[in-house]
């Protein structure tokens, strides 16, 4: 080993490297594990999930460089150092190598938990994660750097958590406003698509160059002797970041048609899921099939249920009618199974009785107070619950729960005879795909 | 060491200035230096640490000549011959407290550049040569004071200097350890030029081939040690010991000029 290796070394186990590795593991961990059903079973979203992750982990990256640059000056070791023959910029690579290798560990770290999860049930590989996970290494490298140069440039030790506060806020902005061309200039994004959706090679390639130009010109700026050189790598950033900041902003995400492909378990009702989410149909069809038979003998009833991620929400239009619309994935555990509540308590049954209700809402715009009632009234007869948390709320004077109050309207429509309940349904339905106000009018009246 | 050190002058000053906004440290000082153990002596604010610094490459002169083995400072390719060819324990001694001695001496061979191969053996030899091989794989932090001053020598000497500069280097040593301490400065002067900035006057006698004293910029005494104990016998200077009494005599009579 030579001894430029055992002084990346000794960085590596004595210098912050080590601090940060477990900063990032620990802060890493807990922003992966905190929104499970963004990533779960799937490769690209836990990839792109990471992304968004960079939004907390850059800012600490440029952190933990400041740190690390301070700390000739917190050792009052600069004096010494500047006795010594080995270019700064040998140094300064030494160090911020060394932090960045540490910080990269503890990300690396997180995404293989991740991945380990992920591997067993992914039922679709996907396609170009691997640079959209790559990318995320030369953001980090990149915040590091900057960091590196303001630690060196700034004395005093709130340097380094003011300027972790002020990326946080300027990579806050960018992801919030993804519209522009320019927020992909930040290694991290606002969004973590739903598994149909990727990233081109095109923009990787491009942040590729972006990052790691930009990472060389600020290390040049503030280790070599020679600044011109910086222009070198400077000239390189600006050639990357001009395509970047020109291009689309939200629309860089390409539809991915195979992650998209429906596989279906055939009916009636027929459940069908995208191939991305196919680690979930087994768990789902039963319970899919269970809720909608429900509608069985509702003239215009729902006979299929389908997952949202089998279309590109930018395709718009409408879905086929007798169709239920399910965004499935946000009851994945993270082990690929089925939970039966997602994270706000909102059960499966409600899902699914959300779905048919909003039918009047996928046609028109209604405003009017009966057609909100009845709506109320189909999600009620459908199963829908008000959730675990507002149930627990509900207690009386003696702190004892209590059922949930039936509505008058519910109460008179399940006072019908079963056959009257559907046919009432039907009409309903009817009504909604036409966006009949009025009929929905009459029908609220029939309950009184 | 390298063959030329036999020929050259390790440290030529002339007419050197340095100044630090309206505080002039060092004022058209001229020092010449071979192979030898030189004592640095002055009150505080004499110049000492200045001229130290300077010798370091770390400060730049005002105005003025400086030459180190025959080199001037003036282009980068010479100021890096010569720092290879450097040890420096500066007055107030930074380190990073969790590399270990070990770690730390090794880290500094880097710094000087030494060639891979010769690393291992130099930081055994330095570590040994300040007798701490039994805490070479200690944390800094864990050591005292006087062993950390110890580490600060280590890293200094680590690449066989041929110019040592040592400022305040027996700063925290018990009396045991300067004893050894002097014994490693006369072995180092054998060969190389090794300045010794210091407050205590019997390491100048113990272990220097010579002194110089400086004050408010400018050198007042150069000679040998038994000089500077004959110039307080002369000179009716005070003091417990006669080195003492040469000390505050010679510095009486530059006050007086």
């Amino acid at each position: 080993m030579t001894t430029g290796w055992r002084a990346l070394r000794t960085e590596l186990i004595r210098g912050t490297a080590p601090y940060a590795a477990l900063v990032f593991a620990a802060s890493g961990a807990a922003l992966l594990y905190n929104e499970t059903d963004d990533w779960a079973g799937r490769w690209a979203p836990l990839a792109q999930y990471l992304r968004v992750m960079l939004i907390v982990l850059v800012p600490l990256a440029v952190a933990a460089g400041a740190w690390q640059a301070g700390r000739e000056r917190r050792r009052r070791i600069n004096e010494l150092l500047g006795s010594t023959p080995r270019p700064g910029w040998q140094r300064v690579i030494v160090a911020w190598g060394a932090v960045t290798v540490g910080m990269s560990a503890g990300l690396l770290a997180v995404w293989l938990s991740g991945a380990v999860l992920v591997a067993p049930v992914a039922t679709y590989l996907g396609r170009d994660w691997w640079w959209t996970l790559g990318v995320a290494f030369l953001g980090l490298a990149a915040g590091s750097a900057i960091g590196v140069a303001i630690g060196r440039v700034i004395p005093g030790r709130v340097v380094a958590p003011v300027a972790g506060v002020l990326t946080y806020v300027v990579l806050g902005y960018t992801a919030y406003d993804n519209e522009r061309g320019a927020s992909w200039l930040a290694p991290s994004t606002g969004y973590a698509g739903d598994g149909g959706l990727y990233l081109p090679l095109s923009l990787h390639g491009l942040q590729a160059l972006w990052l790691g130009a930009l990472t060389a010109t600020v290390l040049v700026l503030v280790a070599a002797r020679r600044k011109l050189w910086a222009l070198v790598p400077a000239g390189m950033a600006v050639a990357a970041a001009v395509p970047i900041a020109s291009g689309p902003g939200y629309d860089r995400w390409v539809s991915d048609p195979v992650a998209r492909e429906p596989v279906c378990v055939p009916g009636p009702p027929e459940v069908c899921v995208a191939r991305v989410n196919e680690f979930l149909l087994d768990d789902l069809a039963p319970r899919a099939q269970e809720a909608l038979a429900r509608w069985a003998g509702v003239p215009g009833g729902f006979v299929r249920a389908v997952d949202s991620s089998m279309r590109d929400e930018r395709d718009g239009g409408p879905w086929p009618d007798q169709t239920i619309v399910i965004a499935v994935t946000q009851f994945a555990t993270p082990t690929g199974g089925l939970s039966e509540r997602e994270q706000y308590g909102g059960s499966f049954q409600s899902l699914f009785a959300s779905a048919a209700a909003s039918v009047i809402a996928q046609h028109c715009d209604p405003d009017l107070e009966s057609v909100w009632r009845a709506t109320d009234v189909v999600w009620a007869w459908a199963g829908g619950d008000s959730g675990e948390d507002e149930a627990a709320e509900l207690v009386d004077g003696n702190g004892n729960p209590v059922e949930s109050p039936t509505s008058p309207d519910l109460e008179r429509l399940l006072a019908m005879p079963e056959a009257e309940q559907k046919a009432w349904m039907g009409r309903f339905l009817a009504a909604s795909r036409n966006c009949d106000e009025a009929a929905v009018t009459e029908l609220m009246a029939e309950l009184g | 060491m390298t063959a030329s050190t036999l020929v050259e002058t390790h440290v030529e000053v002339s007419d050197l200035v340095v100044r630090f906004r309206r505080t002039t440290a060092l004022d058209g000082f001229d020092l010449d230096l071979g192979p030898g153990v030189h004592g640095l002596l002055g009150p505080n604010g004499a110049g000492k640490t200045t001229l130290m610094r300077v010798l370091a490459t770390v400060a730049k002169p005002t105005a003025g000549h400086v030459s180190l083995f025959d080199r001037d400072l003036t282009d980068y390719p010479s100021l890096r011959h010569v720092r290879r060819r450097l040890g420096y324990l500066p007055q107030h001694f930074g380190y990073y407290p969790r590399f270990t001695m070990r770690e730390f001496v090794e880290y500094f061979a880097w710094l000087k550049e030494m060639p891979a191969a010769s690393v291992p053996l130099a930081v055994e030899r330095a570590i040994e040569r300040v007798g701490l091989s039994d805490r070479a794989d200690d944390r800094l932090r864990r050591l005292s004071g006087g062993m950390v001053r110890r580490a600060g020598i280590a890293q200094a000497i680590v690449n066989d200097p041929d110019l040592l500069l040592l400022d305040e280097p027996t700063a925290g040593l018990d009396p045991e350890q300067r004893v050894r301490f002097r014994g490693l400065l006369r072995e180092m002067g054998v060969d190389a030029c090794v300045i010794v900035s210091t407050h205590l006057v019997e390491d100048v006698t113990a272990a220097c081939t010579d002194v110089t004293l400086v004050n408010e910029g400018n050198v007042v005494f150069r000679g040998t040690p038994p000089d500077l104990i004959a110039a307080g016998e002369s000179g009716g200077g005070e003091g417990d010991t006669p080195i003492e009494r040469g000390y505050t005599a010679v510095l009486r009579a530059a006050r007086q000029r």
